[in-house]
């Protein structure tokens, strides 16, 4: 059940470690809602996603709309997956060919 | 963890479920009110037939489902445990239990017509309908079809769990699907409520699933879901479901909950239990044994070392030896209570049979023993009973002449009492009478000469082989019938059986007395010459040495009778008893012991002490010889012999009544005071 | 990772013919005989989905499955109850309680499995 979402300011690099699913989706809402304001995000890890649902992708969309310009990054297996699955590869940075990274 | 493990699991679960049901349906007649009983009675049918069905027994389930419906209904009141439902509740219960052995679904087939019958006498009280054949599905198998789907979710879809990744993978594996997830319904950060679905999907599936199976992906949740199914080739329009997803106020919910929560809490939570198999626990008790006979040796050779320290830690040894002996018996140890509930059935169908009036009460049910000498105990158990009924009770008319109640009276009781469990069958029917048994026997020819004959030995006389059959059963009240088989089954136990009766008024008592179990018991050691004897110590009242004047003397050989502080007491001479070579010592004592009500003097050499013993049966060559029980092998390494304290009083009895026929009652005297 | 399945029931034998099915599959399984010990077994861990029998002593399906709703780290966990066709009624009350998957008892392992591929896709 752990959770973790770190915000690098410097290198304007949001980080979730851990699960991103319904349960965590009200932080995590908070956390990018935070990043976006400071208007330093430039990038999202995804890479230690372990767990993530249609909470967590929506909340991918979500970011994507409201900053177009934030790279989504490192994407899991656990995103992979999913992204996959619901055919949106590309509309969240994944290229469908090299499978993520 | 293995299928066959899990179908081991199923039986004795529904084994047990199935005793649970027969002793809550005897409990509901007498508290038709209890609601809680009548869930646990659902519960009961309901668990079976789950169990059943995920292991494929068709058999059961089909016919349990009748019965369940049944008891869903009694447990929502829609009808009412009447006197022929119960009757036809416990029939059913029975049959189930024929329905659960038989494994094998081909089996089954020979039980059919028996179901059929049963489910028909359940015709009136169940709501069952026929299951629906179903309905022909469109789309042939092997032959691909397109589908295109357009899925809707609600907004709440998330927070019951219900993620559309479940259905679009379950889609997935059916064929080759292309999806389009809309998700212009996102909203921005600012507007996002984290925990709402906004997405919906375009699905195009290629597949040769049938129509079924594709809609099958909704049927989880589908008031969550708007699905429109149409399969390309045929344009056929399928709409699955409409309606919005209902709404709950969570306040009031909340409120519920916290009501039913209490609720739950206070209840009392049950023991936890384990199951174990019982050969695993016989190998433990084994080995225990075997631990105890080490342990006496370690006692032994430090007593003989002399040296302290060894002692020190043999004592301590001993003592925890003792401890996991205690425990791993009572790992062994079940309350009888399961026992006696099963004969409230028995007499519950017995009297309905015969036309009495008959209650069963249990008292002691609680009381603990051996499951071995429980498992043994039943059969007997279950012929006194039946003879109770039958022919102790009278019919109700004929109990009202003689001024009793109606209703007959059948005890079913147990309490230990001196390292014994005594369970007494009792009714308050008629007595026996006197003088129809002693005409019996004598036609029998199972007495010889006319000796006067007291009414215990009278009445014992039904114990022996061959003094009654059947045809005799009505015109002698009935006793007697295969009660030396009774007998003999106590016996074989260890225990013994007695037989009160006031008379032909006053009802009839049975009471065995058994060993708490067969394993291993406290001993107290004596030495007769070359040989040592174990007597089980909670049967000894007291050792004390016999007088010099009579040790030297033949006297006591001769005698059969001691005067122990003015009591009078029968002794037996061990040495004698057992034909031992040589002549006894000259110091000798006694060891008293006491059996029911009879108390008799062992004379023996040597008194050894308290010592733990294993018991071990006796080879086939010892059968004839009266009065051991077993044997057991001493620390040394020596084989010793265990009383059979019971047998030897009942010597002892015979012998004075013996005395009294002769009239000689002079030899009572006793010889010497003490 | 492995996706974690609790399956609450009375009766062992449904437990441990559902826990091999799940398992051989490839989930990790918590077996439960009632509302009470499910609780325990579940503090302090994701599940990803719960298995409930209505009918159980001690604490039954649908009180365990309100308390289940009440706990901020399960609330949003998928349920499915076991029933039977008869319990109409209460299929009503789990609704209103946040149940939406139901499955009618008695079921085949197969089909347990199906359902569960749909609810927590591996």
């Amino acid at each position: 059940m752990s959770y973790f979402c770190h915000f690098n300011a410097e290198q304007g690099c949001l980080r979730v470690q851990g699960e991103l699913t319904i349960y965590q989706a009200s932080a995590t809402l908070q956390a990018f809602r935070a990043a976006c304001a400071s208007m330093q995000l430039t990038q999202l890890d995804l890479s230690q996603v372990t767990d993530f649902d249609s909470a967590g992708l929506q909340l991918l969309l979500a970011l994507k709309k409201s900053a177009p310009e934030v790279q989504l990054r490192h994407h899991s297996d656990a995103v992979i997956k999913v992204l996959s699955l619901t055919n949106l590869m590309t509309e969240l940075d994944l290229d469908p060919l090299s499978g993520g990274v | 963890m293995n299928m066959e493990l899990a179908l081991q699991t199923f039986f004795d679960e529904s084994r047990e479920l199935l005793t649970d049901m027969e002793r809550i349906l005897l409990q509901l007649e007498s508290f038709p009110g209890d609601a809680e009983l009548r869930n646990a009675l659902f519960r009961c049918v309901h668990t079976v037939k789950g169990s059943a069905g995920i292991f494929g027994f068709q058999h059961v389930v089909s016919f349990t489902h009748v019965v369940e419906n049944v008891l869903d209904r009694l447990r929502t009141e829609e009808i009412h445990l009447s006197q022929l439902l119960a009757d036809l509740l416990l029939r059913c219960r029975d049959h189930i239990s024929l329905l659960v052995d038989i494994a094998d679904p081909e089996d089954a087939v020979r039980l059919a017509s028996a179901s059929q019958r049963l489910l028909t006498e359940l015709g009136p009280f169940h709501s069952v309908t026929p299951p629906q054949t179903p309905q022909a599905v469109v789309a042939d198998s092997h032959q691909q079809h397109q589908w295109r789907l357009s899925v809707q979710i609600a907004a709440d879809a998330l927070r019951f769990g219900m993620d559309p990744l479940g259905f679009i993978g379950y889609l997935s594996r059916l064929g080759q699907l292309q999806v389009t997830t809309s998700s212009q319904a996102v909203p921005c950060l600012a507007e996002l409520e984290p925990e709402s679905c906004y997405l919906s999907f375009e699905l195009a599936l290629t597949t040769d699933a049938s129509e079924a199976l594709i809609k099958e992906a909704f049927e989880l949740g589908n008031d969550l879901y708007q699905v429109q199914l149409e399969c390309v080739q045929s344009a056929q329009l399928a709409k699955l479901s409409a309606g919005p997803p209902n709404d709950s106020s969570p306040e009031l919910l909340a409120r519920t909950i916290d009501k039913d929560a209490g609720q739950a809490h206070r209840r009392k939570p049950p023991a936890q239990h384990f199951r174990v198999q019982a050969d695993k626990l016989d190998r433990l008790i084994n080995l225990v044994g075997e631990l105890v006979i080490a342990s006496a040796s370690v006692s032994l050779n430090a007593g003989h070392s002399g040296d302290a320290v060894s002692r020190e830690s043999a004592a301590n040894l001993n003592l925890l030896v003792e401890d996991i002996r205690n425990s791993s018996l009572e790992l062994r140890m079940v309350a009888i209570g399961e026992t006696f509930q099963r004969f409230q059935r028995v007499v519950r169908d017995l009297s309905a049979e015969i036309g009495k009036d008959i209650q069963l009460d249990i008292t002691g049910a609680e009381t603990e023993l051996d499951k071995t000498v429980v498992e043994k105990i039943g059969d007997p158990l279950m012929h006194l009973v039946r003879n109770a009924c039958d022919h102790g009770i009278e019919l109700p008319a004929v109990r009202q002449q003689k001024g009793k109640l109606a209703q007959g009276l059948v005890q079913l009781n147990a309490y230990h009492e001196s390292g014994a469990i005594v369970i007494e069958v009792n009714d308050d029917g008629n007595g026996l009478n006197r003088q129809k048994i002693l005409a019996k026997a004598k036609e029998k020819h199972l007495l010889t000469g006319d000796g006067h004959l007291s009414d215990s030995e009278v009445f014992n006389l039904i114990f022996e082989p061959g003094f009654s059959t059947v045809e005799q059963v009505t015109n002698l009240s009935g006793r007697g019938v295969g009660m030396d088989v009774v007998k003999r089954n106590i016996e074989a136990l260890r225990g013994s059986v007695e037989l009160i009766s006031p008379g032909t008024l006053g009802g009839t008592t049975f009471r065995i007395r058994l060993p708490l179990t067969l394993a291993i018991i406290d001993g107290f050691l004596a030495r007769v010459g070359d040989a040592t004897y174990v007597v089980p110590l909670d049967l000894v009242v007291e050792c004390t040495e016999l007088p010099k004047a009579l040790c030297n003397a033949d006297v006591v050989s001769t005698s059969h009778y001691i005067n122990l502080r003015d009591e009078v007491l029968p002794i037996i001479l061990l040495r004698e008893h057992f034909m031992q070579p040589g002549t006894s010592g000259r110091r000798q004592n006694i060891i008293v012991v006491r059996h029911g009500a009879h108390k008799v003097g062992l004379v023996v050499d040597e008194l050894l002490g308290e010592q733990q013993t294993v018991i071990k049966p006796l080879s086939g060559i010892f059968s004839h010889v009266k009065g051991l029980s077993g044997s057991t092998i001493l620390g040394s390494g020596q084989v010793s012999l265990i009383l059979d304290v019971p047998a030897l009083l009942q010597q002892v009895s015979q012998r004075e009544d013996s005395l009294d026929r002769s009239n000689n009652r002079h030899v009572r005297a006793p010889l010497a005071a003490c | 990772m492995t996706k974690r399945i609790l399956i609450v029931d009375d009766s062992a034998s449904i437990r441990q013919v559902v826990a091999l099915t799940l398992k051989s599959a490839g989930f990790e399984v918590i077996e439960a005989c009632d509302g009470v010990d499910a609780l325990k077994k579940i503090k302090g861990q994701r599940v990803h989905l719960m298995i409930s029998d209505v009918n159980m002593p001690n604490m039954d399906g649908l009180t365990f499955l309100k308390e289940v709703k009440l706990l901020p780290e399960h609330r949003f966990t998928p349920v499915i109850m076991l029933t039977t066709e008869s319990a109409d009624d209460k299929k009503a009350q789990g609704q209103a309680a946040g149940a939406k998957a139901w499955m009618v008892k008695p079921f085949q392992p197969a089909q347990m499995l199906a359902a569960v591929s749909k609810l927590a896709p591996l």
